[in-house]
């Protein structure tokens, strides 16, 4: 097999030659130009920058496909016309005949050898043609070095080093490749013969009469039997490896695995191809990373280096460590990644790659806060230092060798570790900010997407769900193609959680549903996005009181061990887990529970605003229990908390619970004036269940304080009397607003149980205020609303 | 040749029991072409002769033999897989333990080869042999390296040769009349020997070995690399007894020193009606006809033999020789495409390809191919001399006179190898040297001009003229019984080359007689020509011109003085008789024809024909005498070129 040349390679110079002698008409010209050019250069003439998912792959396709087959060609060329004396000719018919020209192994080689005809002369050249005499060519001449000639003056040079037996190869894996426009041929040329393949065989007919087919076979081999079968197709190793790196940036770029077509036609040609480039194991190695196959990807990744380490000088070693550890811990064995990475770092100080240290020390940064207890004692031994030190030593670091990724990373990390320490706010803008502009500057496309979606955690935070939204908004619509596809997926996650929050299940399931199927191939992806949807239908499920359904999401959903999976969505997981037990009045288990996260969570130093969650948790158990006041300092505490980390939609929580107990306390008063003065910000958030519990606390301290008002009647003058009526009423009217608004938002979040809440106090303040016909009718919604529960479930 | 049908069901036979016994002493090579022999014979008269088959595998053996082979026939069997699967040393420690090789005398038992059968004996020594050829091979390492050269010897020749020695001398016995068991040990002897260079020894051992057993068709190639001459071969021829073999032998020997005529051709038509399906017999007629420089017809039988057999690769690197003669690119590069896709690792494929290589101007190439066939066959003297051609056209002339040299060790008679020898020492500027290749070659075949001429130049350049003289006659004479365009053409050179002699010797009366005769030749060359207009051949007289345009401007100088000389003999121009017609038809050839034709001079069929100095002097004179009054058109030919020339001649014509 050859180094360079293929079957397609004659065909793409047999359509070089076309267009230097003009045989191309205008209208053609760009078409052929950007077939051949992007055939030759890994560049595409026409077409987005940034092609959709489908498109993505359509390079390596159609690289497949010339290699395969000649039909390529004449799906191109047939639609033009050939700028010729003759009519009706197209440019396919010309390029047939200029393929059918090269009838004889010699003339192969005289079509190689007058190649550098089509090139300019050099300086040199021109003064001895001057000297013997000759007059410079004329007519279209390729530059010595535009990719045109580029091509030529390779060709021409990878042919004269091809020994003989290879070059007989290329020649009947030519023969092969042109059969099947034989057909075509045949119209047009009322010369053909059977062995018009071969002009030897042709004109020795006469000589050898019914030998020549005996000579054809020896010549030839089987690949001129019509039944044969052996599929082996000349592809070079420069087309293997074009492709290969292709399909390893592609998957780099992308993250995710070669879609099944591609993969197998690729087999096919790595099969006939004999050598197997190194690279080969490297895609193996990321595809059964993706696909989560431990042992093939150990041995992949061996593979790769034992054959890259040996062929070149530079030392990879510190590479293979890297990546060793990374799948490990992606595998779960978080010990052994622990031990690799340190081995990658003192490897990588040793040989001064400043890059891989760089890496290696940033994703070690990571994984010390997603696995605090694997590293504490690392912490104090080693130099590594603690987060903080760490961070500022990477971010100089990234600055002076111009590694603009790893800088905006570590600027986004500090920004983020000091939100969840729950320091400063603006602090962290500003480093978001600093982030922001290097990505800007620097155009770093794939930073775009853990930028953003820090962004989007801030404005979170921060409440202002609309910035948040719009935040997820932009990425998907404009970067989503450009972008690693983990943080697609992330986002597109993001976005169906925030709809979900909104009430807007269907939304959000079509949100999810639309992912590229070919991108979830991948193992942990499709993980991460079963887990999503799990918990969305979970989350509705609860709503809905469906807790035989919710039980079994849960049972597979806390089957996954929280080390294949990330921290956040295993205390998601627990908190819906608490819920669930609650709802199921099973009181104990979850206390315990919440006991044993809150232990856990005072050890480590976790995220402020999951201790907040929990706290907030405890308060509700409290209620629960019917013991309200036990919660006020864990009330107190989680509200102060959340205000000083200004984790806003977490502190409107925190004072609706402080409201509640306020409530139970009998300060109405208190509890109202909180309630009001919290509840046009919450309804900001757009977390319609939290708007709905602050509604209805709303109404019972609003209830509340029409009580105090019976309590406290001192008058009975008429006139008091009315006034006092009437002041009833209208807080009466107060309480069924905010009723209303909260049976809103509970319906809007298909929440069952206090929906009914809802409609049971609001028939009691119908009843109270004896008009009965209003409460029935609540009654009658009431009952309605649980047959249409029970008919859901049944 | 007509066989009874007795006679061929006895040769059948004969030829059966040849393949059995050359295949149970491993004599691959012998018993592949006896087998193609066998299968060669015509099948019409096929007896079902069943009892055959029981005395083909038991030959008539001498009973004590018999009784030994049937005694150790498991050894025997080991030893023989064991050489199957190459591995010698292992093979011939069978029989033979490897210190009883040494002690064969302080053994109390005897000799420990008086205990095993001839078989057996012949089998491991042959082992040996063969071990021995590997490791010497090994050694040599790199083709042209430092240690290829005649120094690595096989180091296991003097043991075979003191055990064979020992063992033929103590055979007393009376040689029975086809004893199947013996002559065998006389071939190693010979072969041993020959390998030893002790040549006549060697003859004369493998001469009882084919008297003894005549169907041992390696005893029979290997006598005749021996052969010396043809004077040698005839003494040779004297001392066998008829038979087929002798007969494909003589016939093989004289090709071999090519000595083709039509007797010979017509001796090989004999034997072709005996063995009429024989395609190594078709395969040395068409190489016959080569020889005879007859390339159509040699083109012709080969094509035959290729549609017969497209995978007999024996006679490719013949084949490919001819079709370089006759510049016939596609075919060539078809037969080397057929050749590699049946076996790319035999020296006759590399060969093939190194000649399309090498016609199509790609010497490194070239070079490299031929190298490839000598790691894969270091004796094969064909690419040895190839090698040298290919070297001396890269003017690395010492790799090509070294080259030249190991063909010659291995095949004596290869005269293109000593001819290129010559031009390898013209280049190097040693006449002497030169010469005597030139004479040696021109003792292997006597009847070749361009030999003789080559000897001429030598000589003349050595100032031998009378000699050189005498040569360029006897070329003339041998030229004369040619015919054919290209023969005429040689002719006329000839004449030119000896009335330029005869000048040079002073002698200016036989040096015009000559020219005006070179003349009337070139004339009549033309007028034959002038109504074929179109045709190839009738280019062939304008050469000259083509070859004053290519030449250096030093022949312009020398053609110009020799062409004052006569045209201040034969001026007026009426006098010179010539046609101005005909000098016309010669200038209207217009430039761009001119640059088309072959600028250099085709590669004569047996190498390439270098032009030397001297020819282009004696071509610019004729083209001088020709064109002495057209000047002015010679200038539209090359201007620069003739730019020196042109004052003198128009001083001439002043």
């Amino acid at each position: 097999m050859s180094r360079y040349l293929a079957p397609s390679k004659i065909g793409l110079l047999a359509l070089v030659e076309l267009y230097i002698e003009g045989a191309v008409p205008n209208d053609a010209a760009i078409p052929v130009i950007n077939f051949v050019t992007s055939h030759l250069l890994d560049c595409n003439l026409t077409g987005p920058p940034s092609p959709a998912p489908a498109e993505q792959w359509k390079k390596a396709e159609n690289t497949i496909r010339l290699a395969v087959s000649i039909q390529h060609f004449e799906e191109m060329l047939a639609p033009f016309a050939a700028a010729d004396r003759l009519p009706g000719r197209t440019l396919w018919d010309r390029f047939l005949e200029k393929l059918w020209g090269i009838d004889s192994l010699h003339t192969l080689h005289e079509f190689f050898d007058q190649l550098p005809d089509h090139l300019a002369r050099t300086k040199a050249e021109l003064r001895e043609m001057t000297e013997r005499g000759e007059k410079p060519p004329s007519g279209v001449l390729l530059s010595r070095n535009s990719p045109f000639g580029v091509f030529v003056r390779r060709s021409h040079l990878e042919f004269s080093k091809l020994h003989f037996n290879h070059v007989a190869e290329l020649w009947k894996m030519f023969v092969k490749y042109r059969q099947p426009t034989a057909g075509h041929w045949r119209r047009r040329n009322p010369h053909y013969n059977r062995l018009s393949f071969d002009s030897v065989l042709l004109d020795g007919e006469h000589e050898w009469g019914a030998q020549t087919d005996e000579i054809a076979l020896a010549a030839y081999g089987n690949m001129l039997l019509v039944d044969d079968q052996n599929p082996t197709l000349l592809v070079s190793t420069d087309d293997i490896e074009s492709l290969l790196e292709f399909q390893v940036e592609h998957v780099q770029k992308y993250g995710t695995r070669v879609p099944r077509s591609i993969r197998d036609e690729f087999q096919k040609l790595l099969k006939s191809s004999r050598v197997v480039p190194s690279l080969s194991h490297y895609l193996n190695f990321s595809d059964s990373w993706r696909s989560g196959e431990f042992p093939a990807t150990f041995d992949h990744l061996h593979r790769y280096f034992d054959y890259t380490m040996q062929s070149r000088d530079r030392l990879f070693y510190q590479y293979a460590l890297l990546n060793l550890g990374i799948v490990q811990s992606d595998f779960g064995c978080h010990k052994e990644a622990v031990a690799t990475m340190l081995e990658a770092i003192s490897t990588a100080k040793e040989n001064r790659d400043t890059a891989c240290l760089n890496f290696a020390l940033n994703w070690f940064y990571h994984f010390s806060r997603a696995h605090p207890s694997l590293v504490k004692e690392l912490e104090g031994s080693s130099m590594l230092g603690s987060g903080k030190e760490s961070l500022a030593f990477l971010r100089a670091k990234a600055k002076e060798t111009g590694m603009w990724i790893l800088w905006s990373s570590a600027l986004l990390s500090e920004a983020k570790l000091g939100l969840s320490n729950g320091e400063s706010i603006s602090t962290a803008l500003e480093s978001m900010v600093r982030s922001s502009q290097i990505i800007v500057e620097k155009n770093v496309k794939t930073m775009i997407g853990p930028q953003l979606s820090l962004s989007i955690a801030l404005w979170d935070r921060l409440g202002v769900a609309v910035m948040s939204t719009m935040a997820c908004e932009v990425f998907l619509r404009c970067h989503a193609r450009s972008s690693v596809f983990d943080d697609q997926l992330k986002l597109t996650c993001r976005m169906a959680g925030m709809l979900a929050d909104r009430g807007q299940y269907e939304e959000a399931f079509a949100t999810l549903e639309a992912i590229d199927t070919n991108s979830l191939r991948s193992a942990k992806p499709d993980q991460y996005w079963r887990l999503f949807r799990g918990l969305v239908k979970l989350r509705r499920d609860l709503h809905h009181n469906n807790l035989d359904s919710a039980d079994g999401l849960l049972s597979q959903l806390l089957q996954n061990s929280p080390e294949d999976i990330e921290p956040d969505m295993v205390s998601i997981i627990d908190m819906f887990h608490i819920e669930a037990l609650t709802r199921r009045q099973d009181f104990e288990t979850a206390f315990t529970k919440l006991d044993r996260l809150i232990a856990e969570l005072s050890h480590e130093n976790r995220d402020v605003s999951l201790r907040i969650r929990l706290l907030l948790c405890k308060v509700d158990l409290f209620d629960r229990l019917g013991r309200p006041e036990r919660g006020f300092t864990i009330a107190m505490r989680a509200a102060s908390m959340a205000w000083r980390a200004r984790l806003v939609s977490l502190l409107w929580q925190a004072v609706g619970a402080l409201a509640h107990i306020l409530n139970a306390l009998g300060e109405f008063a208190a509890a109202q004036q909180l309630l009001v003065a919290v509840l046009p910000r919450c309804l900001e958030t757009g977390v319609a269940y939290t708007a709905g519990t602050l509604y209805s606390l709303l109404a019972d301290a609003r209830i509340g304080l029409v009580g105090e008002m019976k309590d406290r009647r001192g008058g009975t003058g008429t006139a008091v009397v009315a006034a006092e009526r009437a002041e009833r009423a209208e807080r009466l009217g107060g309480v069924h607003k905010a009723l209303d608004s909260a049976f809103g938002c509970f319906s809007a979040v298909e929440d069952v149980d206090k929906r009914c809440e809802m409609l049971a106090k609001k028939a009691a303040v119908f009843r109270a205020e004896g008009d009965l016909v209003r409460a029935e009718s609540c009654a009658g919604t009431y009952l309605g609303l649980w047959e249409e529960e029970l008919a859901r479930k049944g | 040749m007509t066989l009874s049908k007795a006679q061929i069901l006895e040769l059948r036979l004969s030829l059966q029991q040849a393949v059995v016994s050359c295949s149970e002493r491993c004599l691959y090579q012998s018993s592949k072409w006896m087998a193609a022999l066998l299968s060669a014979l015509p099948e019409d008269d096929v007896g079902e002769d069943v009892s055959s088959v029981g005395r083909v595998f038991n030959p008539p053996t001498n009973p004590a033999q018999l009784h030994l082979e049937q005694t150790e026939f498991p050894k025997y069997l080991l030893a023989k897989s064991l050489f199957d699967c190459r591995e010698f040393q292992r093979c011939a420690s069978v029989f033979l333990p490897r210190q009883s090789i040494r002690n064969t005398w302080t053994s109390r038992q005897g000799a420990v080869y008086d205990r095993i059968s001839r078989k057996a004996l012949f089998l491991t020594l042959y082992a040996l042999l063969i071990a021995g050829e590997k490791q010497k091979t090994e050694q040599k390492a790199q083709v042209l390296g430092t240690a290829d050269n005649g120094a690595t010897v096989n180091q296991q020749l003097p043991d075979i040769r003191r055990i064979l020695q020992a063992s033929l001398d103590q055979t007393h016995e009376v040689a029975v009349e086809n004893d199947s068991s013996q002559g065998w040990l006389e071939y190693l002897y010979g072969l041993v020997l020959a390998k030893d260079k002790n040549e006549d020894l060697a003859i004369l051992w493998l001469l009882r070995s084919v008297s003894l057993y005549p169907w041992n068709w390696g005893a029979w190639q290997q006598l005749s690399s021996l052969i010396r001459s043809a004077q040698h071969l005839n003494w040779v021829q004297s001392q066998l007894k008829p038979g087929i073999l002798a007969f494909i032998f003589s016939v093989h020997c004289r090709l071999e020193m090519h000595q083709a005529n039509p007797t010979l051709v017509s001796e090989i038509s004999q034997l072709q009606s005996v063995f009429p399906h024989s395609l190594f017999l078709e395969s040395q007629r068409a190489l016959a006809f080569y020889r005879m420089k007859d390339l159509y017809e040699a083109n012709l039988l080969f094509s035959k033999v290729l549609a017969l057999d497209p995978r007999y690769l024996d006679f490719f690197d013949h084949y490919s020789n001819v079709l370089y003669n006759l510049g016939s690119h596609d075919r060539l590069a078809f037969v080397a495409q057929l050749a590699s896709s049946v076996d790319s690792h035999r020296p006759e494929t590399c060969l093939v390809i190194g000649n399309y290589y090498s016609l199509s101007s790609r010497p490194e190439a070239a070079i490299t191919s031929f190298r490839r066939a000598l790691v894969l066959d270091r004796s094969c003297s064909a690419a040895w001399t190839l090698l040298g051609h290919e070297y001396l056209k890269a003017q690395n002339t010492h790799a090509a006179v070294e080259s030249y040299r190991h063909a010659i060790s291995h095949a004596r008679h290869d005269y293109r190898a000593l001819f290129g020898l010559g031009q390898a020492y013209d280049a190097l500027e040693q006449p002497d040297l030169s010469l005597h290749y030139y004479l040696r070659a021109s003792t292997i075949r006597p009847g070749d001009t361009d030999l003789l001429q080559a000897v001429a130049t030598g000589l003349a350049a050595m100032s031998r003229l009378e000699e050189a003289i005498k040569v360029l006659k006897r070329a003339l004479a041998c030229s004369a019984s040619e015919d054919g365009v290209a023969a005429k053409q040689t002719h006329a050179e000839l004449l030119f080359r000896l009335g330029s002699l005869y000048n040079e010797a002073q002698n200016r009366q036989e040096a015009t007689a000559y020219l005006e005769m070179c003349l009337d030749k070139a004339l009549e060359g033309e007028a034959t020509c002038r109504p074929a207009g179109t045709t190839v051949s009738a280019q062939r007289p304008l050469q000259p011109v083509v070859l004053v345009d290519n030449g250096p401007v030093l022949s312009y100088q020398r053609a110009m003085l020799l062409a004052t000389e006569h045209l201040s003999l034969y001026l007026p121009f009426g006098v010179l008789g010539l046609n101005t017609d005909g000098v016309e038809s010669l200038l209207h050839l217009r430039k761009p024809e001119l640059q088309s034709m072959p600028l250099n001079v085709p590669r004569t069929s047996e190498g390439p024909a270098f032009l030397s100095r001297q020819r282009v002097v004696r071509r610019g004179v004729l083209v001088g005498l020709i064109l002495g009054t057209h000047v002015e058109r010679l200038l539209v030919l090359s201007p620069q070129r003739v730019s020196k020339g042109h004052g003198a001649f128009l001083d001439v014509k002043g």
